[in-house]
């Protein structure tokens, strides 16, 4: 493993590329752990190897090292498919890349042979090595009763087979929450692109290209005729439960792991636990588990910007800096400054006029946020420009708005209330939205779209803090109202913005969600593409509402004593 | 509400200024360590029952 140097600036020199000295196994001994712990130390890459016996030391050693913010930079496997898959597993939710060299008797995934370690090891040490048949990853949560076991890095496949008699299985798949099929089966196969030409492919499933976002679903050796592979999108939750209720069946992860299925004997139209409301915990005597896997979505960037090993809680803890200074702007101009000072210094008017009006620049700022932001949201999400937006919304809400407000006085009703206010509040929401829309690469996918209690705290501190500096400008008497929102204003747009400036260029750019690659290209064109799947994914959000709530009514009700659902 | 509540409480309250940063000061000290627990067993037990998680965890 690859853990990176605290001084990362200086250019690193290359050694030279090795030739293999001989071929077969003597050029396999070429690559062997000292020499290429050498090889690394001489390029000025600290490294650290371990074996293959002692993979949970190695999650452990990875775990740790991501607790202390040093996660290796690349994970080297010197095995076959089974040792990488292994890796993959504490690697992959780390978004650790991971280079495998074929030692081992299956090599599909271990795509380097030894001879070409040195090779390829310099073209990633400079950053121009790029691998785009590994990609495909998702997550799988095996589940009893609607109670979420353990949560699991998937590479290639989920796999429900039958185990010790030869009787076909009865499995329900369900895909977001509506039932699609109910195979007889000896199993099923929910494989990732890269899992594709694995046991998938043996099944009689099609081959998926691994820039793909996608799943296949392949049954294995079917009843019917009718049931064939099907190819879903990367996007989606698949839920597989086993339905029979005396054969006993097997959930096997990327061959790796496995769990002992049970029958579900829950009601059928019962909907599916929501992800977010089911704890994880260890039941001692499961009386049914379900798979249902959710894509992470396809890694689209280059291997050098993944250097650095991706870590859920830095990355979350960063896009939450922009709360930090923004609670500032919310806490002290929106709320305790500017609204009195605009009613009583800039309207001026002994009747409602002014509440009025404030009220209204608030109605249009939201409005405008309301309706932009499905079309920004997409536009953002689907062309990987969430950094861009944001400092956007950080430039619409800028210094200098912020000291136009300081700057208008008594009878600027016009300018003041109808653009300034509102487009600034537009910007200082749209800018919240925009680091709530971040939710889902830096959450986990099953608390995506909510924003963790310490976030808020962070927003809150930042709010206290802008409170505290301002306290003896604006609690001590100055000679007008106009004097104390000046002054909270300046010192607001000079001290709070600024951490905002030099911190959002350093920050990360989240990794896309999937579906970057099937919307058209061009300037015209992807506006269009964008703005339709805003709206579309604003529908599709309301009507998964719409079906959570009578989903839940339904469940809520007594139940009737026979399913009534049958496979289309 | 949060937008109106400064005009409010200077409005019918009569705050001044000083009194007005005092009160958010004294909300954002209470808020903190408020979102920081309801977070946390939001993120335990989901969203739905972590209302009633911290309200019985602070009862309690």
């Amino acid at each position: 493993m690859l853990r990176p140097r605290a001084t990362r600036r200086r250019p690193r020199r290359i050694p030279p590329r090795r030739r293999p000295r001989q071929a077969g196994h003597a050029a396999r001994g070429s690559a062997s752990p000292s020499e290429l712990g050498a090889w690394l130390r001489a390029a000025a890459w600290p490294c650290a190897s371990t074996s293959a016996p002692r993979a949970r030391s190695a999650r452990r050693t990875a775990s740790a090292r991501t607790r202390s913010r040093r996660a290796p930079d690349l994970v080297i496997v010197a095995g076959g498919d089974g040792t990488l898959l292994s890796a993959a597993r504490f690697a992959g939710p780390l978004g650790i890349p991971i280079l495998g060299v074929n030692f081992g008797g299956l090599g599909f995934m271990t795509e380097l042979q030894p001879e070409e370690l040195y090779t390829a090891l310099a073209r990633v040490l400079r950053g121009a090595y790029d691998d785009r048949r590994a990609r495909g990853a998702a997550r799988a949560d095996s589940a009893a009763d609607g109670r979420i076991l353990g949560e699991h890095a998937l590479l290639n496949d989920a796999v429900v087979t039958k185990t010790a008699l030869a009787r076909m299985l009865v499995i329900e798949l369900r895909i977001d929450a509506e039932l699609v099929a109910t195979y007889t089966s000896d199993g099923l196969i929910v494989a990732t692109p890269t899992g594709s030409t694995a046991y998938n492919l043996s099944a009689g499933g099609p081959i998926l290209d691994p820039r793909m976002s996608a799943f296949v679903i392949a049954p294995i050796c079917p009843h019917a005729m009718s049931y064939r592979p099907l190819v879903v999108p990367g996007s989606v939750r698949i839920e597989v439960t086993l339905r029979s209720l005396t054969e006993e069946a097997y959930l096997t992860l990327d061959g790796q792991v496995g769990f002992p299925m049970r029958p579900d004997r829950r009601d059928r139209r019962r909907p599916p636990p929501a992800l977010g409301a089911a704890a994880a915990r260890r039941a001692p005597r499961a009386s049914s588990r379900s798979c249902s896997a959710s894509s992470t979505g396809a890694t689209v960037e280059r291997l050098p910007t993944a250097r650095r090993g991706r870590q859920p809680v830095l990355r979350s803890s960063s896009w939450c800096l922009f709360d930090f200074a923004n609670s500032s702007y919310t806490t002290l101009i929106m709320t305790v400054v500017y609204s009195v000072y605009f009613r009583d210094a800039v309207v001026g008017r002994a009747d409602n006029r002014g509440d009025r009006l404030w009220g209204i620049a608030n109605f249009l700022a939201m409005a405008v946020v309301a309706f932009a932001s499905p079309i920004l949201g997409a536009i953002s999400d689907y062309s990987g420009r969430r950094k861009f937006f944001l400092d956007r919304d950080h430039a619409a809400d800028g210094p200098r708005r912020r000291r136009s407000c300081s700057s208008s006085g008594p009878g600027d009703v016009d300018r003041t209330g109808s653009s300034c206010t509102s487009s600034r509040r537009s910007g200082s929401r749209a800018g919240t939205s925009s680091t709530t829309r971040s939710s889902p690469t830096s959450r986990p996918p099953r608390r995506s779209g909510a924003c963790p209690g310490w976030a808020w705290a962070i927003g809150y501190a930042g709010g206290l803090l802008s409170l505290a500096l301002c306290f003896p400008l604006i609690g001590r008497p100055l000679r007008d109202a106009a004097g104390r929102a000046r002054s909270a204003c300046d010192l607001e747009s000079a001290d709070l913005v600024r951490p905002r400036g030099r911190v959002l260029p350093r920050l990360r750019a989240p990794v896309l969600s999937s579906g970057c690659e099937s919307l058209p290209q061009g300037r015209l064109a992807g506006f269009r593409a964008y703005a339709t799947a805003g709206f579309r994914r604003t529908a599709e959000t309301l009507r998964h509402l719409g079906r959570y709530r009578r989903d839940r009514s339904i469940s809520s009700s007594p139940r009737s004593s026979s399913p009534t659902e049958s496979p289309p | 509400m949060i937008s109106f509540s400064a005009i409010y409480a200077t409005t019918t309250f009569h705050f001044t200024s000083g009194d007005l940063v005092v009160l958010f000061l004294v909300l954002n000290v209470v808020a903190f360590p408020g979102s920081l627990v309801a977070g946390y067993f939001a993120d335990r037990f989901g969203p739905e029952v972590a209302p009633w998680s911290a309200a019985s965890g602070c009862g309690c």
